[in-house]
């Protein structure tokens, strides 16, 4: 069952380039992105492995089932809305930055709220499916998607025109010390555990989540490609005046006898599926922490026919990425992003935290329980 | 419920309505640019963009391909491109022009502007491939090959590995050039494209060196075809030698390429190449020859070529082949590496080191 948890560390891995990961990492590319992603992969590799492992004291309970059950009703609540709120901005952020990409190298001439809609809609379906169905649904499309992936990874990686000299340069700034907003920024790219906080409800009594060290093994290598490459292909200097970073590099590949010999379309089209996984997930994960908000909430991953409320939850999120689309430009997305990277740092290690103490209290309170059991016969 | 699904479905078949592709534009509707040219105007400030448009016909002979050429003076390149919309009845398309040329007074003037053009559309291709045009863009954008078998493809397959690989011609992609243009330690270079004398083919054996301003050094195609070997490991090509009256022609099938620097005040550059390949033409009788003795002599001549490129290319300020940037990899330097660097460039020596291997003398002795 644990090659389901893969999938999600994977896919956000992945997920990285749409959230201007690359790009706050190469903005501070001379002064402390480099050092900060060394610090990230020890930090992420570290939260990762403590949070898989909290998790697992909790067999088939979600974040929001352990909250409701061990903590005071008020706390619980703040905290699942605070985590919901990161949620939801999590599929939103993607989902704009994702149809403003489309709408720069497809179509300019597009209504921008086309293609919003689009994914909006898509979206909705996806998150309000039942936590097994959304759990299915990912298997295939990153299976789907897989091929891409590789090939696209591969074409960067080996590709002749890549200058190893330039990213050698730029890693020659570890010297330099961290930055703050890089090292938010690059410990994203191990945050898959996170989706354990709905999704261990799937998890059976007893799972073992083995080969734990695909965790720092593919996500380091995510984290070194997606920064590296670009400054392979656009130079220590000229890689800053991109925005759209990645997408710029997947144009500056070529397939010669493919079917379509521009690897940008092929790039689009690998992140139409990813970006749609990922607000599939995001949003779904939220909507499971509003729906533990109520006070008789029963939680049920196989939920058959879909009530309403989880489409009620969902169109409202839609209806929020649109309020975003509306009152946000370049530079304001780029703010919001950079400020979610690092909220999410916070949580993450604040999560931790959190389950350790729970952790703590369960073992307390069992070990006070099991002499007063042993001492009851006897009375 | 199942009236529920209807509508759904009923809505879910609306939203096709508004997808209609193309900016509701037909393929019919739409001109394919397959090559650009810019060149100065006839004032310094002026921009004179050429573009190359693809007619499409259903036949598909050699010859027959229609394209139409036309060209425009402005201000600005965005500007001459607006402007050329207007005497054209159908919408410009970039998506799929594949060769990009400067003429060769824009680059001995600058040229910032077209690369902030470039880089800022979308719809122009990083992939595209990047030329200087002499005398101009104009002149050599009007030329129509017989060969073509697509509207404007004998000027792309000439780049690139798709059709002809020669050693003299060097492919230059937009991607590199823009990030040549800014990096520290590297500058650009530009294949030359000319009209050949028959007017019937496209001529490109030389190439073209800018610093990050201007047009500084052009090559012979002899120095191109060498530039070409130990700076981008050009396989397909040749290294020529008198040899006792005759020629002895090695044809090389591996090139591989290292360059050390030394840390000193003065750095010294050694270029190791290695190569290996066939002979395609040698005196009679080679294998009863002395093989290491061709070997070696082929290595003094190379070198002493090889060097001589080098100082000439270090005597004209600029560095294509990357070394600036090398020094700094290698001893991860920061911007005092750099200037130091910046300031020995003009004295530093060179040194090859190559080493030239026969592997078959081809199907005779």
């Amino acid at each position: 069952m644990s090659r389901y948890f893969y999938y999600h560390v994977i896919y956000v891995g992945l997920i990285n380039v749409m959230l201007f990961v690359p790009w706050t990492l190469v903005q501070h590319r001379f002064d402390g992105a480099v050092s900060a992603m060394a610090i990230a992969v020890v930090l992420g590799t570290f939260v990762a492995y403590a949070t898989t492992s909290l998790y697992l004291r909790f067999p088939q309970k979600s974040l929001p089932d352990i909250l409701n059950s061990l903590l005071p009703r008020w706390l619980a609540l703040t905290i699942n809305l605070l985590a919901s709120t990161l949620w939801i901005l999590a599929g939103i952020l993607v989902i704009y930055s994702y149809s403003a990409t489309i709408q720069q190298f497809f179509n300019p001439d597009m209504n921008p709220y086309l293609f919003l809609l689009l994914m909006t809609a898509a979206g909705v379906w996806g998150a309000s499916r039942c936590t097994r169905s959304v759990q299915f649904a990912q298997e295939i499309m990153l299976l789907i998607s897989a091929p891409l992936i590789i090939m696209i990874l591969f074409k960067a990686v080996f590709n002749p025109w890549l200058d190893w000299d330039a990213i050698r340069v730029t890693a020659g700034y570890i010297r330099t010390p961290p930055s703050f907003v890089s090292l938010c920024a690059a410990t994203f790219v191990f945050a898959g555990y996170n989706t354990l906080a709905v999704f261990n409800r799937l998890l059976p009594q007893g799972t073992q989540i083995r080969y734990r060290w695909i965790i720092p093994l593919f996500c380091t290598f995510f984290l070194l490609v997606s920064f590296f490459v670009p400054i392979g292909f656009h130079g220590t200097v000229g890689v800053a005046q991109y925005l759209y970073i990645w997408s710029v590099t997947a144009d500056s590949m070529i397939m010669e006898y493919g079917f379509v010999y521009r690897v940008l379309y092929i790039f689009l089209l690998l992140y139409t599926a990813l970006s749609l996984m990922f607000a599939m997930n995001t949003w779904h994960t939220a909507m499971e922490f509003l729906k533990a908000c109520r006070p008789k909430y029963k939680p049920d991953p196989d939920e058959y026919p879909t009530p309403k409320i989880n489409w009620l939850i969902n169109i409202g999120f839609a209806a929020l990425t649109f309020a975003y689309a509306i009152w946000t430009n370049e530079q304001r997305n780029q703010l919001v992003n950079q400020f979610w990277l690092i909220a999410r740092t916070f949580s993450d290690i604040t999560s931790v935290v959190l389950l350790s103490f729970l952790v703590w209290k369960t073992t307390r309170r069992r070990r006070s329980q099991i002499p007063s059991d042993a001492a009851a016969p006897e009375s | 419920m199942r009236r529920a699904k209807l509508l759904l479905i009923g809505l879910a078949m609306l939203l096709i309505l508004p997808t209609s592709g193309c900016g509701f534009k037909d393929i019919d509707k739409r001109f394919f640019v397959v090559a650009m040219g810019i060149d100065q105007g006839s004032t310094p400030s002026n921009y004179r963009v050429t573009l190359r448009l693809a007619i499409p016909t259903s036949q598909m002979e050699s010859g027959e391909t229609k394209t139409e050429l036309e060209s425009m003076e402005a201000p600005s390149i965005a500007e001459a491109v607006r402007h050329l919309k207007s005497l054209v009845d159908k919408e410009l398309d970039f998506g799929h022009c594949r060769v990009i040329l400067f003429g060769k007074s824009l680059i001995e003037e600058g040229v910032e502007n077209p690369i902030n053009w470039l880089s800022r559309r979308r719809d122009i291709q990083q992939v595209a491939f990047l030329g200087l045009a002499e005398p101009n863009a104009f002149q050599v954008l009007k030329l129509q090959p017989q060969s073509e078998r697509y509207p404007g493809n004998a000027l792309f397959l000439s780049f690139g590995s798709e059709g002809t690989e020669s050693s003299y011609i060097l492919t230059e992609y937009l991607f590199d050039w823009v990030r040549r243009q800014t990096e520290t330690g590297k500058d650009g270079f530009l294949p030359i494209i000319r009209k050949d004398i028959d007017r019937n083919s496209y001529r490109v054996d030389r190439v073209a060196f800018t610093d990050k301003k201007k047009l500084r050094l052009c090559l012979t195609p002899a120095e191109t075809q060498l530039f070409n070997i130990s700076a981008r490991r050009y396989d397909k090509s040749v290294i020529a030698i008198p040899f006792k009256g005759a020629r002895i022609v090695l044809a090389l099938s591996q090139v591989e390429t290292h360059v050390s620097i030394s840390h000193e005040d003065i750095p010294t550059v050694t270029l190791h190449l290695h190569a290996s390949g066939f002979l395609e033409e040698s005196p009679p009788n080679f294998l009863n020859g002395d093989i290491p003795k061709i070997e070696n002599q082929l290595q003094t001549e190379f070198n002493g070529e090889l060097q001589d490129l080098l100082y000439k290319i270090r005597n004209s300020e600029v560095d294509p082949y990357g070394f600036g940037l090398h020094y700094l990899a290698k001893y991860f330097g920061g911007s005092k590496e750099w200037k130091k660097w910046k300031e020995a460039y003009p004295e530093i020596t060179f040194r090859v080191d190559s080493r030239i291997v026969i592997d078959k003398a081809g199907l005779v002795q």
